[in-house]
């Protein structure tokens, strides 16, 4: 598929997109899974405190501060961590815009301090419903410095729409520039820029002549969220 | 080891999914099966298949993004052989996993910050197995796991050079489920 079509089916907001009830089929229709297996959770939010499992997996994945390796230059995600309001910007080819839809982002620390993980949700939680599929995205990003290529590795997962893309980022002037090239030989960047405590903003752009010209495809607007009250509240630990 | 709330909570809170999507619920416990904690006794192979080194380790698994997918962090040496602040060698590190309907299996993608590592798997049920596989620079590697029972599990990485006639062990795992702490 061509990598402009791969773009858009990654942001097109449209319910029903990623259909994935037309294409589901039974991995081993003849190995009905055994009624341990078969049992799901209703999907009702629960506090992280009242599921034992999950919790087991967020505090191995949960992490309070850098790793000694990552401190000082090389952290230079540091100023995305905590959450943010997002006014996210589609944009045609011709450059006039195709759809406007407001977002959440969210980043923190992992994996001892090598690693920081975020969550980009677009439309944000309170405007989604129990639709299934859900419309938008709902995907994350882990990324984690390699001092073998003095750079940071990070892999967006887009879990609605069906991609997995590994980006390589470093620091360029003001910029947070991740780069990626196609296997079609468009060549992608993600770049965080404007970046100041309380926002930052944030732009896609492809060429398709090695970098030459580029075209931007989406852009955000990023705004500190306001500390949550009930976080607050509630601020200590978990044991 | 403790969750830290404030910031951090948020994204953890966003990344938490209580159960399954109620699309593909059926296919998503392929791996939802593992959600949970595990003990394991780690195994690496030399290339002649004599041991190269033990060790012992953890793995969790829980539910991530609106149940859609897995996250899961691995780790060895585990947490309790790694204080002091110490960043021992071994790997810390996580795979996110989420069944992809249009192709019919699974994206699985094993992320090691220790040592470096980003690897994307496609992952399927074969027979009584789970196979991940990928294929770079003429190797194709298979992370499996096999004699999955309720509380224990076996995983093993094979690799071959020769396009799947002849298969090398380069590691295996036993997994024993611990019981999480309930309540507090």
């Amino acid at each position: 598929m061509h990598a402009w079509h791969r773009l858009a089916a990654l942001f097109v907001l449209v319910a029903g997109m990623a259909d994935a009830g037309d294409h589901a089929q039974p991995i081993a229709a003849d190995a009905p899974l055994p009624e341990w297996r078969a049992q799901g959770a209703p999907r009702e939010h629960h506090p992280l405190e009242e599921t034992p499992d999950a919790r087991a997996f967020l505090s191995a994945l949960n992490a309070p501060g850098p790793a000694p390796k990552v401190a000082g230059l090389a952290d230079i995600f540091a100023p995305l961590l905590g959450s943010w309001d997002l006014d996210v910007v589609f944009f045609n080819p011709d450059g006039s815009v195709r759809r406007q839809a407001p977002g959440e982002w969210h980043f923190a620390r992992v994996l001892e301090g090598r690693a920081i993980q975020d969550v980009w949700i677009v439309p944000p939680r309170a405007m989604r419903t129990a639709m299934d599929p859900a419309p938008g995205e709902y995907g994350t990003t882990l990324r984690f410095h390699d001092p073998r290529i003095n750079a940071w590795r990070c892999v967006w997962h887009g879990i609605v729409n069906g991609i997995v893309w590994p980006f390589t980022c470093r620091r360029i002037a003001d910029e947070l520039v991740l780069e990626r090239l196609d296997e079609d030989g468009t060549l992608m960047h993600w770049v965080f820029f404007d970046i100041r405590p309380q926002g930052f903003q944030w732009r896609s752009e492809v060429s398709t002549d090695g970098g030459r010209h580029w075209r931007v495809d989406q852009r955000m607007h990023a705004r500190r969220k306001p500390a949550n009250p009930f976080t607050s509240a509630t601020k200590g630990e978990i044991p | 080891m403790s969750l830290q709330l404030d910031s951090t909570r948020a994204m953890l809170d966003a990344l938490h999914a209580p159960g399954p999507s109620q699309a593909n619920a059926r296919e998503l416990m392929l791996f939802g099966q593992f959600v949970g904690s595990w003990a394991l006794d780690v195994i690496y192979y030399n290339p002649d298949g004599s041991i190269k080194r033990q060790t012992p380790g953890e793995w969790h698994f829980g539910w991530a993004l609106e149940g859609r997918a897995i996250e899961d962090v691995w780790m060895v040496p585990p947490r309790s052989q790694r204080a002091g602040g110490l960043q021992p060698e071994g790997e810390y590190g996580v795979t996110l996993r989420f069944y992809d309907p249009s192709i019919q299996a699974w994206r699985s993608t094993w992320h090691g910050p220790v040592n470096g590592y980003v690897l994307p798997f496609i992952a399927k049920q074969m027979g009584e197995e789970i196979v991940l596989e990928r294929t770079e620079n003429g190797e194709t590697t298979r992370w499996i796991f096999g004699r999955i029972q309720p509380e224990a599990f076996h995983w093993r990485a094979v690799s071959s050079r020769d396009g799947g006639a002849t298969w090398r062990l380069d590691q295996e795992m036993s997994a024993t489920r611990i019981q999480p702490c309930r309540g507090s």
